[in-house]
């Protein structure tokens, strides 16, 4: 995705189209960009919608803000602070080398989105795992990226995944 | 509602074993006063969180953290417990238990009308003479005062009733049922079945037998799988209280359901021998009453039953009620369960699944068997359950390095398939193995319960060859990453909760005889997990409704003939 589409993307966003609910933001304007344009580079939107389509911000804001605790807040808001401190034009640069900064980091087994998170993990683990949750629990993630069936109504435990192309929900 | 309104029974608990003693009790003509002490769900309108998407949920289902750990210390570590199913768990802070040092126990516990028959994990397997010869066998316990043709008879009118899909076997340790056609296996599964049944030829693979229907039964609608079953199911699937026996009480007009009604304790008379009131408190206001009734059945839960006869206690019986053989609150088990190993399936790349399967593998116990010269340093034995599953998106995610559109498209696809061995190990009944009280209350003035529960050297053997052998049956299967699991979970975690109150032959040995009565008080009946002598390897549920529809029988035909 070239600078210009994110700008388009970041527009629509800013206009209200999240299908997220709104909350109360904490996070300041600038914050608020950053972790946007990182959401979107995370999860971009392609042949299906991305994390901004998916009101992934939004979501992470809210997470960040409110559900977190101040230890993971700490570490997250000084990510964003690193990252916001590099050329705004070298953000993939940014976030790769966040990456490689948490390349050693072994998460505990078992790790699942939905788990009891580990405090300390880095900044590119958390931004990483935020994104993918608030993308693939969001309704445009769940019926586009994913496929969305809450009543099956038959067991099959023998299909050939390419007939299908995409995982369940659950 | 007075004191002087009369009921013939009064059943304590609406759960699996009360939803039983309240159809059968009712359905034999008697009119039926069932206590329950959390607050009521009603079947379908209760369940509020069916089907409800990912993102229609608060925090998209994650966690309440400060709620968590302020109100649901232990039910949050529950297999299951989330937001979509939390509001049946009890409230921790409110409702406390006493757990000593140096020894956890994990009391689960729901706080509503049907209690765990709503998040039950639904697997039904029948005792063998295997489990009710053992204690005679080997010593251990008291022996069992019935014997498998004591009980088959009512194995049937429950499977009947509750619906039960699976596969006859023919095997000695795990007698057949009635059996609705099994669920099927997945594509890995077959592989497995196949490759350990080849290894292992003494070995048997079968799907789970569990209480969740394949075709319709009366009102109750097939499984739509789902796969959430814990949240409650609207066409009744699966067997609950809310779906099964409460609707078949309520039919007869012989019910009266009373929630938000917590039973402190059972008045008896001294000189008829008789349970003669049961004292309630209404949770929401505090307020205390008594009820009256023939005959009373405890079917509050192992644990929850105990606690109510050690806190009946008078001048003449200061150790609780029932208790003249001093065994109240002993000999309590817990199946031994965590120990197991993890590993993945290599060579199914590219398989998939269709429909989400509310069932497990079961691989009933192959150890210590009936005419069996034992080579092994333990008894008894264990059997395990397995899941197997291709990794999905929310746990295969931070294994895909990197991030943007290759990322997006490389978790498109699942994860490989992963497999899980998990041990139930029969725990040996042990006289200290026990429950008390505490001097400490609760919100209610009601004594705490002290769990002074722990697993012994015979389980840590049983353990190592679990261990052993779940490693050397995925080696057998061909799994990769094989990750064993050598920590056992703290006690209790497995939710099969045994003894307390147990059964036997001999009134100077145990609390119950061989029809779940009290040989102190013959209008009194504990048909739930505290009247376990012994604890089998195998799910307890399927027992503890034939034991209470036995019991229920029995009881009838007792006030019938005027004996109680």
């Amino acid at each position: 995705m070239n600078r210009r589409t994110l700008l388009q993307i970041l527009a629509l966003a800013a206009s209200g189209v999240l299908h997220a609910k709104p909350a109360a933001s904490k996070l300041d304007e600038k914050q608020q960009k950053i972790l946007a344009e990182l959401a979107e580079l995370i999860l971009p939107r392609t042949d299906t919608p991305g994390a901004i389509d998916a009101g992934v911000p939004a979501f992470i804001d809210h997470i960040v803000s409110d559900w977190y605790t101040p230890t993971e807040r700490a570490i997250f808001v000084e990510g964003l602070r690193v990252v916001a401190a590099a050329d705004p034009g070298q953000r993939v640069g940014a976030l790769q080398s966040l990456e490689q900064q948490a390349a050693s980091y072994v998460p505990p087994p078992g790790t699942s989105v939905f788990g009891k998170p580990d405090e300390r993990s880095p900044f590119f683990f958390k931004l990483k795992l935020l994104t993918v949750l608030g993308y693939y629990t969001s309704e445009v993630g769940s019926t586009t990226e994913l496929a969305f069936n809450p009543v099956p109504g038959r067991y099959d435990g023998n299909v050939d995944f390419a007939t299908l192309g995409k995982q369940w929900t659950s | 509602m007075s004191e002087s309104q009369q009921f013939d029974a009064i059943v304590v608990g609406s759960g699996i074993t009360g939803g039983w003693a309240a159809k059968e009790l009712t359905e034999k003509g008697l009119k039926v006063l069932l206590l329950e002490r959390g607050k009521d769900v009603q079947h379908r309108s209760g369940y509020t969180t069916e089907h409800m998407p990912p993102w229609e949920m608060p925090d998209r289902g994650l966690f309440e953290r400060d709620v968590y750990d302020r109100d649901y210390a232990v039910q949050s570590r529950a297999r299951g417990f989330g937001y979509a199913t939390q509001h049946y768990w009890i409230n921790d802070r409110e409702n406390p238990y006493v757990q000593p040092p140096g020894m956890p126990f994990n009391w689960f516990r729901t706080d509503v009308v049907g209690g765990r028959s709503l998040v039950w994990g639904r697997h039904v397997y029948r005792f063998s003479d295997l489990d009710f010869e053992a204690n005679k066998k080997d010593g251990h316990g008291v022996d069992w005062p019935i014997r498998y043709r004591d009980i088959a008879p009512w194995y049937s009118h429950v499977e009947k009733f509750i619906g039960v899909s699976g596969k006859a076997e023919g095997l000695a340790q795990l007698p057949d049922g009635e059996f609705q056609p099994p669920m099927a296996m997945n594509v890995v599964e077959q592989a497995f079945k196949q490759r350990v049944e080849t290894k292992y030829p003494e070995r048997r693979v079968t799907i789970g037998r569990v209480a969740v229907l394949t075709e319709p039964l009366g009102d109750r609608g097939a499984c739509h799988y789902c796969g959430p079953c814990a949240r409650g199911c609207s066409v009744g699937a699966y067997f609950s209280s809310q779906s099964s026996t409460l609707p078949a009480a309520t039919k007869t007009g012989n019910l009266t359901l009373r929630p938000d009604s917590l039973v402190e304790s059972l008045e008896y008379d001294h000189q008829k021998r008789r349970v003669t009131g049961v004292r309630v408190i209404d949770t929401r206001t505090g307020a205390r009453q008594k009820y009256t009734a023939r005959v009373v059945f405890l079917c509050a839960s192992a644990f929850a039953s105990t606690q109510v006869l050690l806190n009946s206690r008078s001048e003449q019986h200061p150790e609780g009620l029932a208790n003249s053989s001093g065994t109240l609150g002993r000999y309590i088990m817990v199946h031994y369960h965590g120990v197991g190993a993890t590993a993945t399936m290599p060579g199914f790349e590219g398989k998939y699944f269709y429909g989400n399967r509310p069932n497990t593998l079961y691989l009933p116990r192959f150890r210590n068997l009936a005419g069996e010269e034992s080579k092994l340093d333990f008894t008894r034995g264990y059997g395990f359950q397995s899941n197997t599953f291709p990794i999905a998106w929310s746990s295969y995610w931070h294994r895909v390095p990197g991030f943007g559109a290759e990322f997006k498209q490389a978790l498109r696809k699942p994860g490989p398939w992963f497999i899980f061995l998990e041990g139930f190990g029969e725990c040996l009944p042990y006289a200290d193995n026990r429950v008390v009280l505490e001097r400490a209350t609760d919100r209610f003035g009601v004594p705490q319960l002290r769990f002074e529960v722990t697993f012994r050297e015979n389980e840590r053997r049983m353990g190592a060859d679990i261990l052993r052998e779940s490693v050397d049956m995925l080696k057998a299967a061909g799994a990769s990453n094989i990750n064993p699991l050598p920590e056992p979970a703290i006690p209790g975690t497995s939710i099969h909760e045994y003894g307390g109150a147990r059964m036997g032959n001999d009134p100077r040995e145990s609390v119950l005889n061989g029809h779940n009565q009290a040989h102190d008080a013959p209008n009194l009946f504990i048909t739930d997990g505290a009247c376990m002598s012994s604890s089998s390897c195998v799910n307890p549920s399927l027992t503890f409704m034939a034991l209470t529809a036995r019991a229920a029988g029995y009881a009838v035909d007792q006030l019938k003939a005027g004996a109680i």
